[in-house]
């Protein structure tokens, strides 16, 4: 019996991961690559993912090996599916609960390697941080300077007072 | 003339096509058209290196070796393919080539003029350039050519330019400014590159290729028999994803690494930030946008892309005319303006609770309703139509005390821009001045004939339900004339206004790429008659003198019909199930039609019992597969199911209803299941569950 196809994913550091190709191929992109190059036994670089965080991101990709792929080419309309299902799974809860380097580590290695539902967690996460903050609190939160003028600020928070109870 | 712009002719280029190389891109191939070809893009190092080109943009990297850059530089873009070779395969290699076009003229061997293949070909003809070179053309357009490949003797091929030039069959995207653009099709959305947040443009080359078989003997010049000459070169389309960058003195293809790709805080990243606030409600994206410049746009960008009401837009004008609002000059405010304008992808309004009804927005309302809205905001000229110029979707639903202006439906037709796709509007319309208690019968055709005169209009949905909507002769030519123009766009109608449905039924035949197709009949025209009238919709004279085609909407995939009419013969009505839809159809009648179906079956059980199995087998048998049940309908549907006492014909009804029997016994339907068990007696008793 022959083991199941495996495939060298190499980080930025130099580190290589001998991972399954199913559990490789939950990034759109490797799955990209691996098409396109045909089984290698190279190993496939990932110049923007450094080590600790790809053992993070393949850690989540295991987990996640079994669950259907997430359409190609996702129909608009589906958008309002995953914009509804804003709750996070118990073990993405704990999986994400690491420090906020970490987890902007996690999303941009997502984003790049073309996770969806990685990305989705990740976005989630930081949207509930968000939550119930003032503008103030955000900037605290994530060290983000303020370069509004007072007035600048107001006239903004006047033309979107709308949204404020909805 | 200089000897350069000679030779742009002799690659039939013609200089005004010539885009001045003044921008920075990349090039990725990342996508292949059809059959076996190369795999992927390979770029090697000949070993000889001298008479090199520029090599510092080509990469042995696999990730990288994707991409080709172009470099600044006040000529065309030069960029030529080369092969370098496996065994039995061929990868395309994709090299930048500097920018003297005088390299180009032959094509051939290496880098230079007529070069002997096997002189530039070394280590056995690892790295021959068997392709084209390309341009970028003052459109956009990349154009490649395609070379030929010329056995001189030997083991010597010489390669040349032949005079037959490939465009490029779709362009996309622009990226204004000191960027580079391949942009043609403003249509489509625009893409980020994942890592560097750059706009993606995508280009759809051809490429060159070859199928050489490998060398007899090692260390042999692959040389390809001539029985494969004739194959030698065949094209590929490419699919190149063009990123933008910016241009600088130190934009090495190299250095290329944008200040974006470096970008390690996700949250400046536009698109992260969208996506997060997309699970952001809209308070909370309205407070994002107040935390910084680069988190405004974004933030506003989600807020505002889904508009609930209308009245937060018109808020917009009172604040800027409002005294104690900082004063802007009239360009300012007017950009002010359409800075919201152009975020909004989606409006719905329901003027039954939208903000419009306070005293200084509804002003602004009515400005707008009379076209009177640069009398309100002086600075401010609005386009008389589309005032969401990006606008998509657009439901409008009218309610009760609601005045629309001197054209009852005129408030709508501003909002009307060629970029709709879906439109949705329901209510009671009223002009100005009549009360609540009563409303005058709407004539739509002005309506109709603003939709008629938007040049580009292509919906793919409309919804119809004007209450007040009343037939007039007037409105024949516009709604026929627009039915007319939508029938190969439309690809959703639905209507819940009976008098349209009766008098423009025949125009509705001509909607040949419906998906689906809504209506309610009413009380005046029952169901089967509403889908013979279908079937019949041909003009009289091609009736009686063509055989009428028994499927008139191929890719119907939904039929609803609500019909409180009594139906003459419920036979009739399955029977046009089957014949008039394409098998793939559902059916879903409303309540009525169900009532109906079921009514009469009761009857002729009443009547006669002994026909009563064959007809229900018929239903079950015909219609069964296309009917979608619903919760209401699916009691009085089963119910008489028990006179067919058979189990076997009730798992064949549950397996046609797509219903598997443990979830009709265990699921939502368990208390119908108990009167479908019912029908069965003691024969077959199914566990229930509570």
């Amino acid at each position: 019996m022959s083991a199941a196809p495996q495939v060298t994913l190499e980080s930025s550091d130099g580190e290589k991961f001998k991972v399954d190709k199913e559990v490789a191929e939950r990034s759109v992109l490797i799955k990209n690559m691996i098409e396109d190059v045909g089984e290698s036994d190279n190993p496939i670089p990932l110049p923007n993912v450094n080590a600790s965080v790809l053992k993070k991101v393949l850690e989540y990709c295991e987990h996640h090996r079994g669950d259907p792929l997430p359409a190609a080419d996702a129909d608009p309309s589906n958008d309002d599916n995953r914009k509804r299902a804003t709750e996070i799974s118990d073990w993405d809860q704990k999986f994400i609960q690491v420090d906020q380097e970490m987890l902007f580590e996690i999303i941009l290695a997502a984003n790049y390697m073309d996770i969806k539902p990685l990305l989705d967690v990740g976005c989630k996460t930081v949207a509930n941080m968000i939550k119930g903050k003032t503008p103030e609190e955000i900037r605290k939160l994530f060290n983000i300077v303020n370069d509004f003028t007072p007035e600048e600020e107001a006239q903004i928070k006047k033309e979107n007072e709308w949204a404020e109870d909805r | 003339m200089s000897r350069k712009d000679n030779k742009h002719k002799s690659l039939q280029v013609a200089d005004a096509e010539l885009l001045p190389g003044y921008q920075v891109g990349r090039l990725r191939v990342v996508y292949e058209e059809g059959g076996t070809g190369p795999y992927y893009i390979n770029c090697g190092q000949p070993a000889d290196s001298s008479d090199q080109p520029d090599m510092r943009h080509v990469t042995t990297n696999i990730h990288e070796a994707l991409i080709v850059i172009f470099t600044s530089s006040p000529e065309p873009h030069q960029i030529m393919c080369t092969n370098s070779r496996r065994p039995h395969s061929w990868n395309l290699g994709i090299q930048l080539f500097p920018v003297d076009i005088s390299e180009f003229h032959s094509l051939v061997g290496a880098w230079g003029a007529t070069v002997p293949f096997s002189a530039k070909v070394p280590n056995t003809g690892q790295y021959q350039i068997v392709s084209s070179l390309w341009n970028v053309l003052s459109d956009g357009t990349l154009r490649a050519t395609l070379t030929e490949l010329k056995r001189v003797s030997g083991d010597h091929y010489t390669m040349l330019v032949p005079s037959e030039s490939y465009l490029t069959t779709t362009v996309y995207a622009e990226i204004p400014g000191p960027t580079i653009s391949f942009v043609k099709d403003p249509g489509v959305t625009r893409a980020f590159h994942p890592a560097s947040g750059h706009p993606i443009a995508r280009a759809r080359l051809f490429a060159a290729f070859a199928l050489v078989d490998a060398p007899a003997q090692p260390g042999a010049v692959g040389i390809p028999p001539s029985s494969l000459l004739s194959v030698l070169y065949s094209t590929a389309n490419y699919l190149i994803t063009a990123m933008a960058n910016k241009p600088g003195p130190e934009n090495e293809p190299d250095s290329g690494e944008s200040e974006a790709m470096r970008e390690t805080n996700p949250l400046l990243i536009p698109e992260i930030l969208i996506r997060i606030l997309e699970f952001a409600n809209p308070g909370e994206k309205a407070t994002a946008a107040r935390v910084c410049r680069r988190w405004s746009d974004p933030a506003l960008e989600a807020l505002w892309q889904d508009l609930p009401d209308l009245g937060p837009f018109l808020k917009i004008f009172v604040l800027l005319k409002d005294i104690t609002t900082p004063r802007m000059s009239p360009a300012a405010t007017l950009e002010r303006i359409k800075s919201y304008s152009a975020r909004v992808r989606t409006l719905r309004f329901k003027s039954s609770n939208s903000s419009i009804h306070e005293d200084d927005i509804a002003e602004v309302y009515r400005a707008l309703c009379n076209g009177t809205l640069q009398q309100y905001l002086p600075m401010v000229s609005l386009p008389s139509s589309g005032v969401f110029p990006n606008l998509r979707t657009l439901e409008w639903t009218a309610r009760q005390r609601q005045d629309h202006g001197k054209d009852a439906l005129g408030a709508v037709s501003h909002f009307i821009c060629p970029s709709l796709k879906h439109l949705h509007i329901s209510g009671t319309f009223r002009p100005l001045g009549w009360g609540f208690l009563w409303s005058p019968k709407v004539d739509c055709a002005p309506f109709f004939g603003t939709l008629n005169a938007m040049e580009g209009l292509r919906l793919e949905s409309l919804e119809f339900r004007v209450l007040n909507f009343a037939k007039e002769p007037t409105q024949d030519n516009e709604v026929a004339l627009f039915l007319h123009r939508h029938q190969h766009t439309l690809l959703h109608f639905r209507t819940w206004t009976t008098n349209f449905v009766r008098h423009f039924q025949k125009d509705l035949c001509g909607l040949s790429r419906l998906r689906s197709l809504e209506v309610n009949a009413g009380d005046q025209l029952e169901a089967s008659a509403f889908i013979e009238g279908l079937a019949s919709g041909a003009p009289e004279m091609e009736r009686s003198a063509l055989p009428i085609s028994p499927v008139r909407f191929e890719k119907l995939q939904l039929l609803y019909i609500q019909s409180s009419a009594e139906p003459e013969d419920p036979e009739e009505l399955v029977r046009y199930f089957a014949d008039i839809l394409p098998p793939e159809a559902i059916f879903k009648g409303g309540y009525d039609s169900w009532k109906q179906i079921v009514d009469t079956l009761e009857r002729a059980r009443a009547n006669h019992p002994e026909t009563l199995q064959e007809q229900y087998g018929e239903i079950i048998e015909v219609a069964c597969p296309r009917l979608s049940a619903t919760d209401v309908d699916v009691g009085p549907f089963v119910e008489p199911c028990g006179c067919l006492q058979n189990s076997e014909k009730l798992e064949r009804t549950a397996s046609l209803w797509d219903w598997s029997l443990s979830k009709i016994r265990t699921g939502a339907w368990a208390g119908d299941c108990r009167l479908l068990v019912q029908g069965f007696g003691s024969e077959k008793k199914a566990p229930v569950s509570p």
